[in-house]
């Protein structure tokens, strides 16, 4: 079986038969994901940080660093296994990770602005999840299965669920 | 597990545990003198065969991409930068701390010193904005070290990783530290300090290993120094790169805004900064 493994602001896109697109550890990263039934095409971006601004020669190397040029890189990506359709007619999107450590203090919850600013960009996108599992303090493993859309996320000393 | 064991009898094993190679010790001894150079460095590591040959692979790991291969210790020293030279020789001194498996944090083997290496350059990174001048090259030390205290309570939590997460999940808990205490009666701090006495390490570094989830409650005089590992500790995990089951289960004290000029999106910029050099230094020590 192929797995793709993702490290912090790489994406893939596959649309091999019964491969995998993983990344580990999430902490207050966001994977978004996105996945096409009928032409039973997957794809993921590890997104490290909200916004390019903060540094653009890191986003021209390594564009799914953050969610602005990661969700649009992850998209226009998607459609080139597409046959170049460039609209989002079909496409599922899922969201996880955005955690953050036990804190009230604004300044902190990387995690919860990263997942923002990833539905914000999907949202410009006419996107919204069809589910999420974000926030909390759980460092979450995730992958996608090309052949079925299906997500599981994994947790050290937890059960593993699906979304 | 069914019986009980006391902090004095785990403290009492910590003490038949190898003692550091005298380079580590004379590394980190030597890198709290900001008077120090180089050469002080180059001239402790030379006298290690094993840490000399292992700082020669690494620098000629692709991670380090040089255009053309380092054959001498300077020019390894060089490349590496000093800090990134004692967190290796800790790792290759104390393979019993840095390769133990965390089973009682569902961790894996390695795990712990990649924690402790993205911890370590989140501590130096913090140290720039001291509101009083801070050593990067303690915070680095300290950022190696604070967690040494997990590679010894992790056997006394086999089989319990799932009852400690629910405590905290369930809020019976404060955070994971606290789960370990009300379980054991004791946490990885305290076995940490207990390691660090048993090391013979310098101050303040079993302060760091002590405090570093408790800052407020180190001695004032390294009340900076403890809170940079703190915070090193937390961004570390926040990056991904936790030690298991409790990865991100810690309070953040927030006084942390006491000891530091903060500009603003500075923490933004810590993750970025250390993602970057994180990667470059996990891969190149790994040999990839």
């Amino acid at each position: 079986m192929k797995v793709t493994v993702l490290g912090v602001g790489e994406l893939g896109v596959d649309d091999t038969p019964g491969a995998v697109i993983k990344t580990f550890a999430l902490g207050s990263c966001v994977a978004v994901m996105v996945y096409d039934l009928k032409l039973k095409v997957a794809g993921m971006v590890h997104v490290a940080l909200p916004d390019s601004s903060i540094k653009p020669a890191r986003a021209a190397s390594l564009p799914g660093y953050f969610a602005d040029t990661g969700v649009a890189t992850l998209f226009r990506l998607m459609a080139r296994f597409r046959s170049g359709m460039s609209g989002t007619r079909g496409l599922t999107v899922k969201l996880a990770g955005g955690a953050s450590i036990m804190a009230t203090h604004a300044g902190f919850n990387i995690g919860k602005r990263n997942t923002e600013a990833a539905l914000s960009h999907l949202s410009a996108l006419g996107l919204t999840p069809m589910s999420m599992q974000v926030g909390g303090s759980i460092s979450r493993t995730v992958s996608i299965e090309v052949d079925t859309g299906r997500i599981v996320l994994s947790s050290p000393g937890r059960s593993d669920s699906v979304i | 597990m069914g019986t009980t064991i006391t902090i004095d009898e785990v403290v009492g094993r910590t003490k038949l545990l190898p003692l550091l190679s005298q380079s580590s010790l004379r590394l980190m001894d030597i890198i709290r003198d900001d008077r120090h150079t180089v050469a002080d460095i180059i001239r402790i590591v030379s006298l290690d065969a094993p840490l000399t040959a292992r700082l020669l692979m690494v620098v000629n790991a692709p991670a380090f991409s040089q255009s053309g291969r380092v054959n001498s210790l300077s020019r390894a020293v060089a490349v590496l930068g000093e800090k990134v030279v004692t967190g290796i020789a800790l790792a290759i001194c104390a393979p019993f701390i840095y390769e133990n498996d965390l089973a009682g944090y569902a961790g894996e083997r390695g795990m712990l010193w990649k924690h402790s290496m993205r911890a370590a350059i989140a501590a130096r990174e913090v140290s720039r904005y001291g509101t009083r001048e801070i050593s990067p090259d303690v915070t680095f030390t300290s950022g190696i070290l604070h967690d040494i205290g997990k590679a010894v309570i992790s056997e006394y939590l086999s089989d319990r990783t799932s009852l400690l997460l629910e405590e905290v999940d369930e809020q019976k808990a404060m955070d994971f530290l606290d789960a370990e205490r009300q379980t054991l009666g004791f946490d990885h701090a305290m076995l940490g300090e207990a390691v660090a006495r048993h090391w013979q390490l310098p101050e303040p570094y079993p302060q760091v290993v002590r405090f570093h989830h408790e800052p407020m409650l180190a001695p004032e005089v390294w009340r900076h120094e403890v809170f940079c590992a703190h915070l090193g500790d937390l961004i570390a995990m926040m990056g991904g790169t936790g030690t298991g089951a409790d990865t991100l289960l810690y309070r953040l004290d927030e006084h942390f805004e006491e000891f530091f000029r903060l500009p603003e999106y500075w923490l933004e910029g810590i993750l970025l900064a250390v993602s970057e050099e994180y990667e470059k230094t996990v891969a190149a020590f790994y040999g990839k």
